[in-house]
């Protein structure tokens, strides 16, 4: 039961016991009053019925008197004793018109009253006939006896109506008494609940109270806790605030090293280009010029000169191009490689008009990637396969998908002079090469900025070949 | 065409020899002036504003010019009225993509990447001379 509950019952159940309490109580009083008002009914009843014996008496002593003397005062005595009498009788049966055995009892009461009056007309007549003779004993003696025909006495009727009140009132105050009695009992009964009640109330309020301070107790408690909490919290966040500067400085550090190597290899590439273009363009003009007096030897050094020249060139801008690699931010978006193959195919074959190749480019293969990066590693593994293959006949070069292990692998086969696979390790080292000049020109650093193109994009490249049977270069992009 | 001059603004003077042996083969007969440094071209560039110099039919300009930058010396040439119609083209090695934003922001009209092979380069100039001297409408000179 709810605590609301409770104490609405707590509330309720001492009220109704006051209420009953005083309704008992009024029952109780109700009971007095009505016993003193029949006390009272049946003292007048009494006191009527004593008059009725009195007016009888009366009459029977007028009567007699009469039968003595003959003198007519007694007669008319006797008159207004027996109107009196009969008034009376009348009165006392009003006042008990509720009981029926007393009405019973008064009507018996008039029948003897009626024969006993009866006897002392028909003797008051006799003597009015006879007024000096001397009468009967016999004649006269229903008038005189109590009973005049044996019957019971008016005495004796009203008794009995006097004694059937007496045996009410008395019933009536024993009822008044336990009345009283009950009201006494109830009270007690009331008060010692009501004590009871009051007690438990006060043991609840107690309750309440050290409810309450436990409860207060417990808040203290959660606020102190509160406060260390806050307390450790604005360390963490102090914490969180110097980790994110010290991040900030790495970050900025970072950028800055990074800008000044952008400036480095930019400045480098640069200078290093320059001596270069110096050194080619004289030894030409020196071919040129001087051609007279150079022979064949002369002229062949001179070449040489200008390939090696050509190489560092070559090298140059493929170091740079790793380098930019390198640094720049993976951005990726969804790229149509199917696309950028062919592009990079008719570029690279734009300027090698007089070669014989089959390109097949699988339709359709999209990847979530760098564009600009997947350009590069396409200029370069394509580069290579067009390479490789300048010395086959039939030459094929293919771009396409599979997927495999639930990823999705792209890859770029040729039919050309394939490789070792011994040597496979070194493939994508930089400046390791599989071949010499002789047979292919390179730098070395193409598959080692493929290698890592792929990486940043948190892919694997690998590959597979046999010498003179062609190259696969396989790589996942990580998505 | 003797009266049309070519600026060359070029600080290295292996390439400015290598540049004037290019035009030559490739039969540019025009006067080159040659600026060895960026002051020496805003100096030529002053004298052309101020009358005392014929403006050139053509302008070739390297980037990495000590004193004073080819962006700078471009963006000179584009702030006068009188010069800012001259034909400039940016003659470098540099093929860094932020240099041929810059360039093509300030006006240049051609961006050309000096390859190292000087075969390349003599072949290279003589397209720039045949387009720029010959095929290409200069704008009329102020």
């Amino acid at each position: 039961m709810t605590p609301k509950r409770r104490y609405r019952l707590w509330m309720t159940v001492p009220l109704f016991l006051v209420l009953l309490n005083g309704w008992i109580a009024y029952r109780a009083l109700a009971k007095l009053f009505n016993a003193q008002d029949w006390l009272a009914h049946t003292l007048e009843v009494r006191t009527q019925a004593a008059e009725v014996y009195l007016s009888m008496s009366s009459a029977n002593s007028a009567a007699r008197a009469y039968l003595l003397t003959a003198q007519p005062e007694f007669s008319s005595r006797y008159e207004a004793a027996t109107r009196e009498v009969y008034a009376g009788t009348n009165r006392l049966q009003a006042l008990t018109e509720d009981n029926a055995s007393q009405q019973a009892r008064i009507a018996v009461l008039r029948k003897r009253i009626s024969i006993k009056l009866g006897a002392l007309d028909a003797a008051m007549a006799m003597r009015r006939s006879h007024p000096s003779d001397a009468l009967s004993l016999t004649a006269l003696h229903p008038a005189l006896a109590d009973s005049p025909d044996g019957g019971i006495s008016v005495k004796y009727g009203i008794t009995q109506i006097e004694a059937e009140e007496d045996r009410l009132l008395s019933q009536r105050e024993a009822e008044a008494g336990a009345a009283r009695r009950f009201t006494a009992v109830s009270f007690a009964g009331a008060l010692l609940l009501d004590v009871a009640l009051l007690v438990i109330a006060f043991q609840q309020l107690i309750n309440a109270r050290r409810d309450r301070e436990e409860l207060s107790a417990r808040a203290l408690e959660i606020h102190a806790l509160n406060g260390r909490l806050s307390g450790v919290n604005a360390q963490l966040s102090a914490l969180n605030a110097e980790l994110e500067q010290r991040v900030e400085e790495r970050t900025r550090e970072l950028e800055v090293s990074n800008q000044e190597l952008q400036a480095f290899s930019y400045s480098v590439s640069h200078d290093l280009r320059a001596p270069l273009r110096t050194i080619d363009g004289f030894s030409l003009a020196l071919a040129e010029d001087f051609s007279d007096v150079l022979n064949a030897e002369g002229r062949d050094y001179i070449q040489r000169v200008r390939g090696g020249v050509q190489r560092m060139g070559m090298l140059i801008d493929a170091l740079l191009q790793l380098s930019r690699v390198t640094r720049s931010e993976v951005q990726r978006e969804a790229v149509d490689l199917s696309k950028l193959a062919t592009l990079v195919f008719g570029e690279l074959m734009a300027t090698e008009t007089d070669r014989d190749v089959e390109i097949s480019v699988q339709p359709e293969v999209v990847a979530n990637a760098d564009p600009r990066l997947m350009r590069v590693a396409f200029e370069n593994l394509i580069g290579n396969a067009l390479k490789f293959t300048s010395k086959t006949a039939g030459a094929r070069v293919e771009f396409g998908q599979t997927a495999g292990n639930g990823e999705t692998v792209y890859f770029i086969r040729d039919n050309g002079a394939g490789f070792d696979m011994q040597y496979v390790d070194r493939l994508f080292t930089a400046f390791q090469r599989l071949h010499g000049d002789r047979d292919f020109k390179g730098s070395g650093i193409g598959l080692a900025t493929v290698s890592r193109i792929v990486r940043r994009h948190h892919g694997r490249i690998w590959a597979e070949g046999a010498i003179g049977a062609g190259a696969t270069f396989s790589f996942t992009l990580g998505e | 065409m003797s009266e049309s001059m070519i600026l060359l603004v070029e600080d290295d003077p292996d390439h400015e020899a290598l540049a004037i042996r290019a035009l030559r083969k490739a039969n540019v007969a025009n006067e080159i002036v040659v600026a060895r440094d960026g002051e020496e071209a805003l100096e030529f560039m002053k004298h052309v504003l101020d009358g005392t110099q014929r403006p050139p039919q053509l302008v070739l300009l390297d980037l990495k010019l000590p004193k004073v930058e080819g962006l700078d010396v471009l963006r000179t040439i584009r702030a006068s009225d009188r010069t800012a119609l001259l034909p400039v083209v940016v003659l470098t090695s540099s093929d860094e993509e932020r240099d041929i934003v810059a360039s093509y922001r300030l006006g240049v009209n051609s961006y050309i990447r000096k390859p190292v092979n000087f075969t390349d380069f003599a072949e290279a100039t003589k397209q720039l001379g045949m387009y720029w001297l010959l095929l290409n409408q200069c704008p009329p000179s102020q």
